[in-house]
């Protein structure tokens, strides 16, 4: 049977996602096994796996010199390359500091800057080229393991363009944006069961503006309630901002 | 001779080390940061009080509750809020299964690898797939702690200031009782895993700070303040005011001091301060190893984060049969935003936490302080490389850094909470 030769790769971040990989528990040792996992930190020892990879999964952003050079080295010897998160997909909580001056960003945290690189935060794809992305802060774990699954068996996985809101209601969840909270679901790309709305805490967007759905519908709603200044700040947190303001000119 | 590693495998976060020894004598032995500055506490500062805990819970993808729980429980402080008896036990059950699923990962897949020939954990899990079952079996346990109160195990979402955005079931209690009853004896095993392992004799006296509970007969609480080994006991006031943060140049790691020396701030502190205190089956584990107290050796910290796991999967039981007489309803706390400050201290995973704001009339945070356990123990863990490092100078280079790597790991740094 044919097994990708897969490796898991990690630049600046939480590594929460690589978390919700090792959350998968026995199943992790399925996935290991079937794609071939050469190079995982985390579960992995100290073994050198050196490239060409079949796929390369990569979280976080780049901020240091060497998250640079080593994105670029994965993707020279990657055929597909997945960014797997917000950070790598849209930028993540790093992208806070793009909203505001960065260079008084790190004054605020260091007192002497000099040698610390502060990049502005670009979702990988600004960057390199990115074959597909699995998205959200964290990724949804079992969507992972569907689309590592569907490669696996040498399929091109997808991810269905719905809302938040068409899985919210399948849940039976009361609905925030009724209560007046300012709830991203209506334009944010689905696939994590709304798991946030589910819990009573309103969607921020972090798997990404739906495709094709403008804010507008969503200033439209809270018009009134929340100025459009507020609800946009809450898109900075996982660096949908740009992308949401991208959307309003549709 | 010029000691390099690139990369260290294993744990959380970028680093590597740089060892250089020049007849005998010891020039440079520390572990270097190669991760980017993500500036964390600058991007909090100007945003809303709620945005705090989900912003801060992504300093860490392993230890996240901590993150949300110290940054709520400091901002509580800065409303005046005293948070209800039920959200106090259900934060504490949050941070219990925090420290067994992170105690776990690391304790298997992090440290104990180091000792094995083929070292990976994916190969262990195929050499004896039914002990690595249990083991991930104890890990799910403490994530399901944490999904159950906290709607997911990475990044809750349901914690916040003055309670819960959803109040946790009832129902929940006595999942938490039966798998905990259910996963205590694998517990056991873990501690004569690693008492199997040939574990180094070293040295370097230390000294240990811990987070002691109010109250006289817990090992680990909401409430209590800092103790050392060495008689020094800090509120959180005293504590930020006496260790001392220094960024050395160029790196962006913090490093952390109590009056110009490294401390431990980790299970091995936590057991040195609260031993006493520990549950029953904890207490007779940790009788069975023989240990003696005080121990100065950095390589039992990952022995002493296995008494703990059976520690905590005892409390999380004792936990939730004290909640079974709350019906768990109104158990949130109503407040009004106003300007204040708050502090918090809490025992994270990997040793004690610090967070602290300053909030202004509209609920905006002008002033953000976050000290982590890795700036602390990264000191520590230099200092015994120092002295280490001439005792492994005899082996060959792929010895003597398997060696180097074990007293790294030992420590459980987490280098993405260092840099924050």
């Amino acid at each position: 049977m044919y097994k990708p030769k897969t490796a898991i790769i990690s630049l600046t971040c939480c590594e929460g996602c690589q978390t919700a990989i090792l959350d998968l528990g026995e199943r992790l040792l399925d996935i290991a096994d079937k794609l071939n996992l050469k190079h995982f930190r985390l579960a992995s020892g100290t073994k050198k796996f050196p490239g060409p990879y079949d796929i390369a999964i990569v979280e976080g952003c780049p901020i240091t010199k060497d998250d640079f050079k080593r994105l670029k080295e994965i993707r020279k010897q990657s055929k597909v390359l997945i960014a797997l998160g917000s950070c790598a997909h849209l930028g993540g909580v790093a992208e806070i500091k793009n909203y505001g001056d960065k260079n008084e960003k790190i004054k605020y945290v260091y007192k002497n800057i000099e040698g610390i690189n502060n990049p502005d935060i670009t979702p990988l794809s600004d960057v390199i080229k990115v074959d597909a992305f699995i998205p959200g802060c964290p990724i949804n774990n079992e969507e992972f393991y569907r689309i590592v699954m569907e490669y696996a068996e040498g399929k091109t996985p997808y991810i269905a363009q719905r809302p938040v809101c068409y899985e919210c209601q399948l849940r039976e969840n009361k609905c925030l944006l009724q209560e007046g909270k300012p709830c991203f679901g209506p334009v944010t790309l689905g696939g994590c069961g709304a798991i946030c709305t589910s819990n009573g805490f309103i969607c921020e967007a972090c798997r990404g503006p739906l495709e094709g759905t403008s804010i507008k519908k969503l200033q439209e709603i809270m018009k009134g309630k929340m100025d459009k200044k507020d609800l946009m700040k809450i898109a900075e947190i996982y660096g949908v901002k740009k992308e949401f303001e991208e959307s309003e000119e549709k | 001779m010029k000691i390099q590693i690139d990369h260290i495998a294993k744990i959380e976060g970028h680093a590597g080390f740089v060892g250089h020894i020049v007849k005998g004598k010891v020039k440079k032995a520390q572990v270097e940061v190669e991760e980017g500055a993500r500036l964390i506490e600058s991007l909090l500062v100007g945003r809303s009080y709620e945005d705090v805990p989900v912003i801060t819970s992504r300093i860490c993808g392993i230890c996240p509750v901590i993150h949300g729980i110290t940054s709520i429980k400091a901002l509580e402080q800065a409303f005046d809020i005293t948070p209800t008896r039920e959200t106090v036990i259900l934060r504490e059950l949050m941070m219990a299964g925090q420290i067994i699923q992170s105690h776990v990962l690391h304790i298997f897949f992090l440290s104990a690898t180091d000792y094995f020939k083929n070292r990976d954990g994916l190969d262990i899990a195929d050499e004896k797939p039914e002990f690595v079952k249990k083991v991930l079996r104890i890990r799910d346990f403490g994530n399901n702690v944490i999904k159950l109160i906290g709607g997911r195990t990475i990044h809750p979402m349901t914690p916040k200031v003055g309670g819960w955005h959803k109040i946790p079931s009832k129902s929940i209690l006595s999942q938490i009782e039966d798998e905990g009853k259910n996963v205590l004896p694998y517990s056991k095993l873990l501690v004569d895993f690693i008492l199997s392992l040939d574990i180094p004799d070293f040295q370097r006296k230390t000294e240990y700070i811990a987070h002691k509970p109010k109250e006289k007969d817990s090992y680990s609480s909401y409430y209590g303040e800092m103790h050392s080994s060495e008689s020094w006991i800090a509120d959180e006031k005293k504590f930020r005011n006496e260790i001392k943060e220094q960024q050395v140049n160029g790196t962006v790691a913090k490093l952390a001091k109590r009056d110009g020396h490294s401390y431990a701030t980790d299970a091995l502190a936590r057991l040195h301060i609260n031993k006493k205190n520990l549950n029953p089956n904890a207490k007779r584990a940790l009788k069975s190893t023989g240990l003696e107290f005080p121990l100065y050796n950095p390589f039992y910290n990952t022995l002493a984060q296995t008494i703990e796991v059976i520690h905590y999967i005892e409390e999380c039981r004792k936990l939730a049969s004290e909640l079974e007489n709350s019906n768990m309803k109104n158990i949130n706390t109503t407040f009004n935003v106003k300007k204040g400050f708050g502090s918090a201290l809490l025992e994270a995973p990997r040793g004690v936490l610090y967070h602290s704001y300053d909030i202004n009339k509209k609920g905006i945070v002008t002033r953000a302080d976050v000290m982590t356990p890795t700036a602390q123990l990264l000191v520590n863990l230099n200092d015994d490389l120092k002295i280490y490092l001439p005792r492994i100078e005899k082996y060959n280079k792929e010895r003597r850094e398997l060696e180097i790597l074990k007293l790294i790991h030992s420590y459980d740094p987490c280098i993405s909470c260092s840099t924050h």
